[in-house]
This record gives structure tokens, C-alpha cells and sequence, in this order.
């Protein structure tokens, strides 16, 4: 049967998806997409923090009170958690998430420092108690997220599951976070678009002509590509940019870059290199370069860095 | 002191299950598949033959497959094998009253069963697959045992596969007892044969619309390679029994595309295959097929096979004068002829269930041989073939 490039749109994990492959067969090309579905939409089931019924949920509802049994899935999740707030000396960690309540990106307003102290109080991964077989938050108000781990997770996830279909050849896109299986058909690398960080600016200039522009195409063959940057989430005072990442240690937002895009085996990885280097803020191009792991980054004068 | 922090993170994301199963070629669930053929036999023609029945071979085949997966990386592949035979076949060649060479069709018919079971493990890792297999095959007068072994080695890049595949066999040959006139058993018994072959061949993505691949093989037999079944009339001695050389080595080259048209959704497969061995044959086999995609899951596909091959250098469709070296065949299947096979299928294809019906009509002739030929064979077979199956993945 002839060898044809199926590409399926599907929305998950607050995101637009796209799964591109090349397949022999179109009804068995459906059945897998349908697998690499349901496999997002169980992560997005298990991790996601606005689903009340997710294991996160339930882990950030008994904080304070009591242990949430956890899979060993999960278990491994937070081992990788864990590694990630090792080697960024405490920068990702997965209880920032709580400062979002008093930064409000869309009333655009500086909260008071004591609101941010208040809230610090509650952001410390290292106080978390959690082994193989459960976790407890040991304060009420506590809460972890697996926000820049769980859809690049997911990604990988994919992958792997494409893989063992034997596709050899495709392109998992879950809202940004890429995955690649081998180059196209025809051998040729694929050309991955990263958005431009400019992009809501000039959409305010020119909306049609902007809208979708990327501005670098990444040739990948194979791996993963994740992007982290202030133009997601933001909001500008007095000419200063707030971006939703936020530092865990000051509980103010990252300033310095505005954009990286990480290449790594691995999405997850990928990931998690990205968001570390927007916490490193004036440091992070050193730290990539350190890494000697392939990136392309902004900062905030937009000038662009390539490793 | 980074690149050392970055490795943590590495060993940290490898361990997640998601990403820690290996990609490999094992199926993801188990398969049966069942497959019925019939295979008949066009009888002689009644000029041809002196005496003994017109009716050839009708054979009868069910086919069972199970493929499951053991783990993520082992794939174990089951086949069993049930062939029912009945009908003659050609037994010598003689001279009639007017001096014309005619067939003598062996007596009795014939009523024969055979059963074939081959288990097959295979190990796939995330760009390479090793695989083990054990057949046993059993006849009342036969008995094969064979082990194979494959290994294949995915390029970076993915493009190009390179695969190595060898198989040894051990057959035991003890043919029903023929009484002479004179009560003696005329035919061999417990003769031997063991062949091996090996294989290596390269598949390439060419672009998009084209996959090409190319093979060289080698075959080698010893043993007990005649026909127990078939006598000669030797010049000066009478009837003897059919007399082949005991080893017969065979080189083959191959080469394979498939070509995908995308306007009329279709694949075009072409395939031809060179053999060689040192009886004196060539071969030349042609195949071309196309696979046409109909919509609702439907798949047409007709075929068309072009096989030509020399003689040996023993073969005499009636020997006149007896050979120095004592090798005497006049089995058809030496000759010098060319065969055309027209085929048409039909796979219906659905999630779980794979439908499949087919016809073929297999017609061969000294005429169409791109060889030269001494004689016209009158027992060159020409048939047609049926198959029906179904398979079903959970």
C-alpha cells in the first residue's frame, strides 16, 4: 500500500496538537492516532491541575492533612522533579505554581511584596515529603504542578508510542512542545517553525500578516524541541515586561530573555532546560553554552543567541 | 561540572515508563490469521501419456498463524501447516508404437499428507532485530528439520536497512516401497539431504514515492537429490531410477521496488530475481503487481509473474544414448521453460479483521522459455490456485 503522510489536529492539555506521520495504511493511521490521543488525554486526566478529579488535584487537596498514594509513574515524575531542582540550584521547582494567585496577568497589576512573601512561604520543593509509594505537601495551600514537565512528557510519550506502530517518520506537535521520528520521507530534515517572541507586538501592528509567523525554522530529524518565553503570559508596566515564569526563590517574574528553544533527545528534557534557562535570567545564555546543549534564544533587547 | 548535571537529568527522564519502553517492530497484540488454498492440477493431455491415469496433483492447504508479543522487545511467531495431496504424476518417459516420445503416469493414486509447524522468536531492539526459528516438516516418506536464524541493522538516518538471514536444513528420504515383479523393493531407502542458504540484502528509501532493495543469497544441497518417485529408461540397462548429482550449489541476485503513486493511490511493486546454479540452470523471474487502494478499506491487486529458465545439463526429455557420468532426469522441472502466472486479489481490511481472496492461473510451456530447448516436455504443469483467509489482531 502506498506510504502517505496522514496529519491529525486534535486539542489537549489546554493546547493545539498536531500529529503529522507517514503510514502505509489509512485505517491503521487513524487507529494509532487514536492511541497517541487517548495516551495525551490520560496524562491530561492524571497531571492536569484544572481537572478536580486528576491525582494532581488530589495531591494539592490533602496538603497539609494527608499522604496521597501515587503510581510509579508518578513516582518517577518526581524523581525527574527532583533532578530538575538539583541542577538548577533550586530555580524549577515544582511548588511555584502558587504564585500565580497573586500575580494576575490579566488585571496587569504589580502585587504587593508582602502578597509575594505570603505566598513564598508556601513555595519550597525540598519540604515536600514524598517516596516511592506516596507524597504529602507538609502545608495547606501548598501545591505542585507538572506544568513544563507533563506535555513534554506527553510528547515523548507519543513518540514512543509511534515508534512501536514501527512509524519512522513523523512529527508530534502538542502546543509547541515538538517531537521528531526520523527525518522526512524523502530524508530531508524537517523544518520546525519557532514562533517569533514578537509575535503579540506585531500582531497589534498587522494581525494578518503576523499570525502565524515563526521566526526560525529548527531542520530536526530527530528528537525533541521545546520552547519556553515571556510572550505566552505577560504584561508590560511602565515598559517593564512580567512574564508567568516565575523565580521560586524572589517570587518575581524572570527577566532577561525572552525566548529560548532547547533541542535535547528528549522533549521532557528539552523542556525542562528551557524554563531553567529563562529562571537563570542574565546568566542563562552562559549557562547553555556551559550545557554545550543545542539552543537558539532571545533576550529582552531581542538580540539572538545560537549555541 | 553542567554536562555532568544535564546526564542526571538524562538517567531522570530515561526512567519514565513512557519514554523508557524500547521502539521496536514487535506487534502490539496477538494475531491469528487462517488461510485455505486449493491447488489443482490441469490434467494430461491423453496423446501425451502411454498409460496410467490423466489427473495430477490436487492439494488441499490450511494454513494457521498466530503471532504474539511476549514482552515489549519479543515477538513469538507460530505457523502450522496442513497440506492433503491426491492425483499421479508423471513416472518416465517412454517411446509408443509410432516411435513418439509419451509419459507413463505413475499407477495408484497417489494420497499423501504433510504437516509443517515453525516457531519463530524475534528480538527487537530500537534499530535492529535478531530472529530464531525451528521447522519441522513431516510426510510419511519425509521428514525436515530446519533452523534459521536473521539479523537486520537499521542505518542512522533510518533510511537504509541491511539484513542477514541463513537457514539450515536436515531431511530424511525414505520413499514407499515400489515392488518389482520380482518382490524386491526397486526404490532407496533412508537416503539423506542437508541444504543451507544464507541471504544478505539492503532496503533503501529512495524519496517519498520509492523503495528499493537489493539481495545476493547462495544455496547449497548435498545428499539424496533425485526423485524416488520417477525412473528413467536408460539406454542398454532399461528402467532405472532417476540419478541427479549429489551436491547442487545456487547464487541468486534480486532486486525489489516499490513505487507509490499518490494521484491514483496505488503502489506498484516490481520485482526479478536472477538464479544460477551449477546443474546448468538459469533463471529469470519477473514480477510486477500492482496495489490498487479502492476506498472503505478495499485493496485490489493484480499480478503478473514471467519465469524462464535453461535446462540441465543432464536433462533429456528421452535418452538415446547412456551418459559417461550416470546422471539421468526427465523430470520436466529440468527443462527448458517459461511460465506465466496471472493473479487477482482482493484484502478488505478493517480495525481488528483483514479479509483476503485470490486467484492465480499458472500456465507453463518449453515455448515461452527465453532459453534454448532440445525437446518439447510433455508433463509441464500448468495449474490454478485459490486462496481464501481471514486474520484478526485483538
Amino acid at each position: 500500500m502506498p506510504i502517505k503522510l496522514y496529519r491529525y489536529q486534535f486539542s489537549a492539555m489546554g493546547s493545539p496538537c498536531t500529529l503529522r506521520f507517514y503510514h502505509a495504511n489509512e485505517i491503521q493511521a487513524r487507529g494509532i492516532y487514536q492511541s497517541a490521543v487517548d495516551e495525551v488525554k490520560r496524562l491530561e486526566d492524571k497531571y492536569s491541575r484544572y481537572l478536580d478529579s486528576s491525582l494532581l488535584s488530589q495531591i494539592n487537596k490533602n496538603a497539609g492533612t494527608q499522604k496521597t498514594a501515587i503510581d510509579a509513574e508518578t513516582a518517577s515524575l518526581l524523581v525527574y522533579a527532583e533532578q530538575a531542582y538539583q541542577i538548577s540550584d533550586g530555580l524549577f521547582d515544582i511548588t511555584t505554581g502558587v504564585l500565580r494567585k497573586v500575580w494576575d496577568f490579566k488585571a496587569a497589576k504589580i502585587p504587593s511584596q508582602q502578597k509575594i512573601d505570603n505566598q513564598l512561604s508556601l513555595v519550597d520543593w525540598s519540604l515536600v515529603e514524598w517516596d516511592q509509594k506516596s507524597i504529602l505537601l507538609p502545608q495547606k495551600g501548598m501545591e505542585i504542578d507538572f506544568g513544563g514537565i507533563v506535555k513534554e512528557y506527553a510528547a515523548d510519550a507519543v513518540a514512543t508510542l509511534l515508534k512501536r506502530f514501527d512509524i519512522k517518520h513523523g512529527v508530534i506537535d502538542l502546543g509547541g512542545d515538538i517531537h521528531v521520528i526520523g527525518p522526512d520521507i524523502d530524508g530531508k530534515s524537517w523544518q520546525i517553525g519557532i514562533r517569533d517572541p514578537n509575535y503579540k507586538k506585531s500582531k497589534d501592528k498587522n494581525p494578518s500578516k503576523n499570525l502565524n509567523k515563526a521566526s526560525a525554522y529548527i531542520p530536526m530529524s530527530s528528537g525533541g524541541l521545546a520552547s519556553s518565553g515571556d510572550y505566552e503570559r505577560n504584561f508590560i508596566v511602565n515598559g517593564k515586561k512580567y512574564s508567568h515564569i516565575l523565580n521560586p526563590k524572589t517570587g518575581w517574574p524572570a527577566l532577561g530573555l525572552s525566548a529560548v528553544s532547547i533541542w535535547s533527545e528528549q522533549t521532557i528534557i528539552a523542556g525542562t532546560i528551557a524554563t531553567i534557562s529563562m529562571l537563570k535570567q542574565d546568566q542563562g545564555i552562559a549557562w547553555l553554552k556551559e550545557l554545550e546543549i543545542p539552543f537558539f534564544a532571545m533576550d529582552n533587547k531581542d538580540k539572538l543567541y545560537k549555541s | 561540572m553542567s554536562k555532568k548535571l544535564l546526564k542526571s537529568l538524562n538517567i531522570a527522564a530515561l526512567a519514565l515508563p513512557a519514554i523508557a519502553s524500547q521502539a521496536s517492530t514487535i506487534v502490539d497484540s496477538v494475531e491469528l490469521g487462517v488461510r485455505y488454498t486449493k491447488y489443482q492440477e490441469d490434467s494430461m493431455s491423453a496423446a501425451d501419456v502411454s498409460t496410467g491415469s490423466l489427473d495430477r496433483y490436487d492439494i488441499d492447504v490450511m494454513q494457521f498463524s498466530f503471532v504474539a508479543p511476549l514482552t515489549d522487545n519479543i515477538q513469538l511467531n507460530l505457523h502450522y501447516q496442513e497440506e492433503d495431496l491426491s492425483g499421479a504424476s508423471p513416472w518416465f518417459t517412454t517411446k509408443n508404437a509410432d516411435g513418439e516420445v509419451v509419459e507413463v503416469m505413475s499407477g495408484a493414486t497417489i494420497e499423501e499428507n504433510r504437516k509443517d509447524v515453525i516457531a519463530q522468536l524475534t528480538y527487537a531492539g530500537s534499530n535492529f532485530s535478531v530472529s530464531g526459528l525451528v521447522g519441522i516438516s513431516r510426510e510419511n516418506d519425509y521428514e525436515a528439520n530446519s533452523f534459521g536464524t536473521a539479523v537486520s541493522y537499521e542505518l542512522p538516518g533510518k533510511l537504509t536497512t541491511i539484513a542477514l538471514a541463513g537457514d539450515i536444513s536436515f531431511d530424511k528420504i525414505n520413499p514407499t516401497p515400489y515392488e518389482a515383479s520380482n518382490g524386491t523393493n526397486t526404490r532407496v531407502t533412508d537416503e539423506e539431504k542437508e541444504s543451507w542458504s544464507l541471504h544478505l540484502s539492503t532496503s533503501h528509501v529512495v524519496n517519498k514515492s520509492l523503495i528499493a532493495q537489493v539481495g545476493v543469497g547462495a544455496i547449497n544441497r548435498e545428499g539424496y537429490l533425485s526423485d524416488p518417485y520417477k525412473l528413467v529408461n536408460v539406454p542398454g540397462t532399461g528402467l532405472s531410477g532417476d540419478s541427479r548429482p549429489d551436491t547442487r550449489f545456487a547464487t541468486t541476485a534480486s532486486g525489489r521496488i516499490r513505487y507509490f503513486i499518490d494521484s491514483i493511490d496505488s503502489a506498484i511493486h516490481f520485482d526479478y530475481r536472477y538464479y544460477n546454479d551449477d546443474w546448468g540452470i538459469n533463471s529469470h523471474t519477473f514480477d510486477i503487481a500492482e496495489y490498487f487502494n479502492i476506498g472503505y478499506g478495499f485493496q485490489l491487486v493484480p499480478s503478473l509473474r514471467y519465469y524462464t529458465q535453461s535446462e540441465a545439463f543432464f536433462y533429456e526429455n528421452y535418452y538415446e544414448q547412456q551418459r559417461a557420468d550416470g546422471y539421468y532426469a526427465t523430470d520436466s522441472r529440468l527443462s527448458s521453460f517459461g511460465a506465466i502466472t496471472l493473479g487477482l486479489k482482493v484484502n478488505w481490511q478493517t480495525e481488528h479483521w483483514f479479509w483476503t481472496a485470490g486467484y492465480q492461473r499458472y500456465t507453463s510451456k518449453n515455448s515461452y522459455s527465453l532459453f534454448d530447448y532440445s525437446a518439447e516436455s510433455l508433463s509441464l504443469v500448468s495449474f490454478s490456485m485459490f486462496t481464501v483467509g481471514v486474520d484478526y489482531k485483538f
